[in-house]
């Protein structure tokens, strides 16, 4: 109003006046300010870092390559194999064929000009028959049924006919793979889906099967070392962004941008000697027919460095075919089972009270002649009645009222001590899963009847893994190894980035124990309960156990686990082998049963690793007039 | 052409010290010094980046595939509308106003044609087939506004002394831009004919239309328009999916995160761009179905995804300059039609980039409106330097005035109101 009013006032009707400036003024500043918001916006928007995955290209994982499992020398155990997709892409065919085709006609006529020769194209029916042609080819590459293949071919194109790719086989590997390599991304064509899906091979099937595990698709679901060393082993997926629909410039090969590149897992290297693995299960598998057990169970180590050289079970499975395996026999019992071990307990009160001075291997217990019932209800008998023996003699037979009284002398307390110290009641730490750590009573819940029993393996239950470690002890002088399954870690090419270093654990008896302990445990072997036991020109020493199968509480008549735990050559033990058979039917000592699987796998590894033979008597000589000796 | 009218010879100066104030003035200022025009080098530069800016972006998206063929239509385009700039800044604006009635009729008639004979795009009627042989085809409707602009020039020039009155001043103009919105509404080109209707009110509020029936008539549009808007199911979806912030994982945020898309993706393309941006031909989001309307509506964020914050605010930069020089121009122009044109190119120009801005930067509903002078697209490129051409006719003439004014032998303030219709059209 006042605007217009001045307006009159000054005259003119054309002139620009001050009010339209101040408004079109008005005007502009709100567009400015409109442009310093996007301006604000603009440089506002870069503090938030876009999230990518949210609505651009989708995603994708570029899955690592899985590690392998070697054993010791380097043989391969379990590996992982790339697969393929391999497809057909029909345009790229088509436009192969048309050029073939022109490349015939410039041969057959050379004088055609190109502007006609370019616009030459094959006929629709010969196109087809050349189609089919190349396709039955790749059938025959890929050793699939050339008819099948057609017919899935023309049914995918006839149903989308501007499709990019039509597959031909989804898992393609090893031979088939290097058959259609050469033809592949040469224009003509044929094309392999470049997303990976790594497939886990495991070349020995059941070999060191429990060891080994296997790889499960649920990760956490994984067994053995597929799943203790899968941090190393997995290595870290890439991830790209994966661009559909871009143009077909590239047939095939999509465009991809990779946010994170993947890193392939290492090589894990196993103290497994596959050789010793498969000599221990074809030991287990023979005795497996003679005894019928439920289960065997075989554990080798070097007594040296705690490594584990074989560790076999039986029941077994193929870690191929994981999925139909029973879950019986998926368990890797000499970590996950525990036992009753029954005499080859002994080695423990008995080493003790020798390490700790209650007594010597010449001081003389008598053994009751076979029937004691100084403690409480229930008597304790030797299967054999003997008189006075030395600690030695009470070993070498497996006296239990013996042993009971050298633990009794040794006093409750320090056979506790020594228990725990030669690693029972206490989880072995092995890279494997489920390992148990036993069971050993703590001191105030043991009974009148534990002094007597725990000494000869009852009341008290152990792994095949602490038993064998705890005779390694034994046989290393006293010094108890930390057990070992991973000798190294490696890269893809080659470097080591871990090495095991042997490592003690503890101490639990000196030198001269541990020596005279051996001297007493040969002496089983030679003379005592384990005279099957006895090598070709070796001189080994162990234990037999026989112990009653607890269950539910109770122990059942005539269940048994017989059980034989030893190391050889005496003079330096290179190898600690137990043998647990579960439940066998017919025969159950110990020393029939065990002793024999034993005596096959120690004399193929100490020939395997060369070890010079003693001029001995051959074993068994005496064997056949042996009445069986009872522990 | 611009002839310098000859200095007034002065020997005595008897007009004191306020006219020798004014030469002083004159001579040393650049911006009103003889036979200066300082505005025109800053104009060209703003142009010539801009549209270098936008042949490069367009090489950069479309190059690898399309061989450049794109770029070189649009580089014509713009060859053509360079033509077109300079011979509209050598027709006085006097002229055009004088045409603008005809001009406005012939508006309405093409309009028309194309409702009648367009070729029909993504369910638009927009288009003329021009030269079917080089498939150009021309939008009239983008033209509709200069038309608009000159005829409500014309009209409140001519019908000053109303311009306080309802009818006259509000309804009158509101008619003659209702009548073209309504057929580029018949064009289902919503963008279009909201701009129409903002610069009708924007150049009403510059002329002095008054401020409360003025507000009061915007409202009562706005919400008709707005009712028209949440008739269609589509531009409803748009509006709702930018307004409302749905829980993650529902339906209805994905729905909006569908209708979104554009937008979303413009703003990651910015992200992605950060400071000096992927470089030339590297963003890839532009490819495919990332950033949809790469080389048209959202060719900023592909700016901002290969060029980075540089770029983008460079270009916004450029903008803000034209807008500056074009309010200036309206400033000094020579008299209140010449002003009031100017201040409508302006806002033509000013609005378009910033409402496209605000669109790309996810600030506004998505909304077709291109970038000026960069976007893909013959028809806008060719209204704006048109538009272009108008302004710098007006800004050279205001130029002449001011100069011509300055030599006068009669003070300022003695010079009087007069119009500069007649003279104008002289030299």
């Amino acid at each position: 109003m006042r605007g217009h009013q001045r307006e009159h006032t000054s005259g003119g009707m054309g002139q620009v006046t001050w009010g339209m400036r101040l408004r079109l003024g008005a005007a502009t500043c709100v567009l400015l300010a409109g442009f310093s918001l996007v301006c604000i916006r603009v440089v506002a928007l870069q503090w938030h870092p876009p999230v990518e995955a949210e609505t651009a290209g989708q995603v994708r994982t570029d899955n690592a390559l899985r590690g392998s499992i070697l054993d010791r020398e380097g043989r391969v155990l379990a590996f992982t194999e790339n697969s393929f997709k391999v497809g057909i892409d029909p345009v790229v065919m088509k436009r192969y064929l048309h050029e073939e085709y022109r490349d015939e006609v410039a041969e057959a006529d050379p004088d055609l000009p190109s502007d006609q020769l370019l616009a030459m194209e094959l006929p629709e029916d010969e196109l087809k028959r050349r189609m089919s042609d190349m396709v039955a080819g790749v059938a025959k590459l890929l050793e699939l049924s050339a008819e099948d293949v057609s017919r899935r071919f023309w049914e995918r194109l006839g149903a989308a006919p501007g499709t990019r790719f039509i597959v031909i086989d989804r898992d393609v590997r090893n031979q088939r793979f290097k058959n259609i390599a050469p033809l592949m991304n040469k224009g003509m064509g044929l094309a392999c889906d470049p997303t990976q899906s790594w497939i886990r091979n495991y070349p020995n099937h059941n070999l060191a099967c429990h060891v080994i595990g296997f790889l499960s698709r649920i990760p956490s679901e994984s067994e053995g070392i597929e799943w203790a060393m899968d941090v190393e082993l997995r290595g870290r997926d890439g991830q790209y962004l994966f661009f559909p629909g871009s143009s077909g410039r590239n047939e095939l090969i999509h465009r991809r941008r990779i946010i994170q590149d993947r890193v392939d897992g290492n090589d894990i290297q196993l103290t497994i000697d596959s050789f010793i693995q498969g000599v221990v299960e074809s030991a287990l598998a023979k005795a497996a027919v003679a005894h019928n057990p439920e289960s065997i169970t075989a554990v080798v180590v070097q007594p040296k460095t705690g490594e584990i050289l074989a560790m076999a079970n039986l029941p077994d499975f193929d870690p191929n075919d994981y999925g139909n395996a029973e879950a019986d026999s998926r368990k890797n019992r000499a970590v996950t089972d525990f036992f009753e071990p029954g005499s080859m307990f002994k080695i423990v009160p008995v080493s003790g009270a020798l390490e700790f001075g209650s007594a010597r291997p010449d001081s003389i217990y008598f053994c009751e002649n076979g029937f004691w019932t100084s403690s409480g209800t229930r008597p304790l008998r030797d299967s054999h009645g003997y008189g006075d023996l030395t600690v030695e003699e009470i070993i070498v037979h497996s006296s239990n009222i013996g042993t009971a009284k050298v633990a009794i002398d040794l006093g409750k307390e320090n056979l506790f001590y020594f228990v725990r110290r030669f690693g029972f009641g206490t989880r072995p730490s092995i890279a494997l899963r489920g390992v148990t750590p036993g069971s050993v009573r703590p001191l105030n819940d043991w009974s009148t009847l534990s002094m007597t029993r725990i000494p000869m393996g009852h009341e008290i239950a152990v792994s095949a893994l602490q038993m064998v470690m705890a005779m390694a002890t034994v046989a290393n002088d006293g010094q108890r190894m930390k057990p070992q399954l991973v000798h190294s870690v490696r890269s893809q090419d080659g470097q080591v980035l871990w090495r095991y270093q042997p490592k003690v654990v503890d101490q639990p008896i000196g030198p001269e124990t541990a020596a005279m302990m051996r001297r007493a445990l040969a002496g089983v072997v030679e003379r005592g309960t384990a005279r099957r036991a006895r090598l070709d020109g070796y001189r080994a020493g162990g234990k037999t156990g026989t112990a009653q199968y607890a269950e539910n509480g109770v122990y059942p008549p005539g269940l048994w686990t017989s059980s034989f735990v030893g190391f050889a050559p005496v003079e330096d033990p290179v190898v600690s082998v137990i043998v647990v058979v579960d439940r066998p039917k017919g025969d159950y000592y110990g020393g029939t049963v065990a002793a024999p699987v034993f005596k096959e796998i120690t004399e193929k590894i100490l020939e395997y690793y060369q070890v010079p033979r003693r001029s001995l008597a051959p074993a068994g000589a005496d064997l056949a007039g042996a009445s069986p000796i009872l522990d | 052409m611009f002839a310098e009218p000859s200095m007034a010879t002065s020997a005595v100066d008897w007009r004191g010290t306020a006219r020798a104030r004014g030469r002083e003035r004159s001579e040393d200022n650049p911006l009103t010094a003889p036979g200066r025009y300082p505005l025109v080098p800053v104009i060209a530069f703003c142009l010539f980046m801009l549209l270098g800016v936008s042949l490069i972006m367009l090489f950069s998206v479309e190059g690898a595939g399309g061989g450049g063929s794109e770029v070189l239509k649009q580089a014509l385009f713009g060859g053509a509308g360079a033509i077109g700039l300079l011979l509209i800044w050598s027709v006085p604006y006097q002229r055009l106003t004088k045409w603008s009635v005809m001009m406005y009729l012939g508006m309405i008639a093409v309009l028309v044609i194309v409702l009648l004979f367009g070729v029909e795009i993504k369910g638009a009627r927009r288009w003329l087939r021009v030269l079917p042989m080089f498939d150009v085809k021309v939008q009239p409707s983008e033209f509709a506004r200069p038309t608009l602009i000159l005829i409500l020039a014309w009209y409140f020039r001519r019908y000053r002394g109303l311009i306080h009155r309802f009818f006259n001043g509000i309804l009158i103009p509101l008619g003659i831009a209702g009548v073209l919105c309504g057929l580029v509404l018949l064009e289902r080109d919503f963008g279009q004919t909201a701009f129409l209707g903002c610069l009708c009110f924007g150049m009403m509020f510059i002329a002095g239309s008054r401020w409360i029936p003025m507000g009061s008539t915007l409202l009562v549009l706005g919400v008709v328009f707005l009712g028209l808007i949440m008739l269609d199911p589509v531009r409803r979806g748009r509006v709702e999916a930018f307004l409302q912030e749905h829980e993650q994982g529902t339906v209805d945020a994905q729905i909006s995160a569908a209708t979104n898309f554009q937008a979303d993706q413009s703003v990651l393309a910015i992200q992605e761009g950060a400071i000096l941006g992927r470089g030339l031909v590297n963003g890839y989001r532009k490819e495919g179905r990332f950033v949809p309307e790469a080389t048209n509506d959202f060719i900023f964020s592909v700016i901002g995804e290969e060029l980075g914050l540089v770029g983008t605010l460079g270009v916004v930069f450029l903008y803000g300059v034209l807008i500056v020089v074009g309010t200036v121009i309206a400033f000094r122009a020579p008299d209140a039609t010449g002003m009031l044109i100017a201040s409508g190119l302006t806002l033509n120009l000013g609005g378009q980039a910033l409402l496209n801005l605000l669109v790309v930067t996810k600030l506004f509903v998505n909304k077709g409106l291109p970038l000026p002078f960069i976007s893909q697209g013959g028809s806008n490129l060719m209204m704006h330097m048109v538009c272009m051409g108008i302004l710098l006719n007006i800004y050279v003439q205001g130029q002449a005035k001011r100069r011509r004014r300055l030599a006068s032998p009669l003070p300022l303030r003695m010079q009087g109101e007069h119009d500069s219709l007649d003279r104008a059209i002289d030299f």
